[in-house]
């Protein structure tokens, strides 16, 4: 893993650490820190890190707005960097929120070591088809065809392959 | 430090080009293997890796107290700013909200499973009714109590007697407001 540079942000000084000794005990060898979104804004253009966690819930700029920025300001460095959101937040509506803000994968906290570890394998094995529209900027929200469903399509437009 | 116009929040971007260039197609970018290509083929993170890593959690030694306590402070001034409102309480509502997640997601991640799952109980019924009346904040202020003293006596998990009867009282209070809520 030491290849991945890492980018974690988080408010909460102790939680933080624990998040950067996990990863060196994953192997990652290169992770980068910050404690809001605004200070991450620089060392994520700084650093260009190729995967980002973040916490949501933080002073100033959290784990949302962050992801938004990421996503579509003009002078981000990689708009489609696999973002894994931390939450304590485990309410269908609270995730699909998430989700529409272009974040890869939430992770609920309180989670284990293995549930960590997968989300990350997750992210590097699976990685998914990234969507440009109007409202919506991220990876795509459908990650399996849905057989069994017969309504009509919910997609005011198809995207078109870029 | 960003120059100026990296701090324009208002800014979208992608909303600017779609209108300027009467973009109405959404596109989409077929997903690469990118992360996989730089690890190579056979990297993974072992069983071995995670039980370690899992270790950091389970003998975690830094004392969460003093944030417990910050957090449950914040929820106690919230408390009582609403309680002196008498219209658009709910205004409030996710403000309210943050420091219980906060407590429900890293409490336990520092070894106190109860204020976790305490927490947990309080935010699904404030999720759930998403009322902040008297009642219901009588209920935040019991839970208060509950962690402080979670906290004062190292109350840790709800296996314990202590624990438990902490986590009836709660319990028990939120039942009897959704009892009358039925009504």
């Amino acid at each position: 893993m030491k290849e991945l540079k890492v980018l974690v942000i988080d408010d909460c000084a102790p939680m933080l650490g624990m998040m950067v000794s996990i990863l060196d005990r994953f192997g990652f060898t290169s992770i980068v820190t910050a404690r809001d979104g605004e200070e991450a804004f620089a060392v994520f253009q700084a650093e260009k890190p190729d995967l980002v966690i973040t916490d949501w819930h933080m002073p100033n700029v959290d784990g949302l707005e962050f992801c938004h920025w990421i996503r579509r300001n003009k002078h981000s460095v990689n708009r489609r960097v696999p973002i894994i959101l931390m939450t304590g937040f485990s309410e269908r509506e609270r995730i699909g929120k998430a989700r529409d803000s272009g974040v890869t994968e939430v992770l609920v906290k309180p989670f284990t070591a293995k549930d960590l570890a997968r989300r990350i394998m997750y992210v590097i094995d699976v990685p998914r088809d990234f969507i440009e529209a109007m409202e919506f900027l991220g990876p795509d929200r459908r990650r399996r065809p849905d057989d069994d469903y017969i309504g009509g399509n919910k997609r005011s437009a198809e995207p078109i392959d870029a | 430090m960003l120059d100026k116009e990296f701090h324009l929040r208002e800014e979208d971007d992608q909303l600017y080009i779609y209108k300027l260039y009467g973009l109405t197609k959404p596109r989409k970018i077929k997903a690469e293997k990118t992360l996989r290509i730089k690890i190579g083929a056979n990297a993974e993170i072992s069983a071995k890796q995670i039980e370690k890593a899992q270790e950091i959690i389970d003998r975690a030694t830094v004392d969460f107290t003093p944030f417990a306590n910050e957090m449950i402070g914040d929820i106690e001034n919230r408390t009582a700013y609403i309680q002196s409102l008498t219209y658009g309480r709910e205004e409030e509502y996710e403000a309210l909200l943050i420091p219980f997640i906060q407590l429900k997601g890293q409490a336990a991640m520092f070894g106190n499973r109860f204020v976790s799952e305490l927490s947990q109980v309080v935010l699904s019924f404030l999720e759930k009714y998403r009322r902040l009346d008297d009642t219901s904040l009588e209920i935040v202020g019991a839970y208060c109590k509950s962690v402080r003293l979670s906290y004062e006596k190292e109350i840790t998990t709800l296996e314990l007697n202590n624990a438990r009867v902490l986590y009836s009282e709660v319990q028990y209070a939120i039942k009897r407001y959704e009892d009358r809520f039925k009504g």
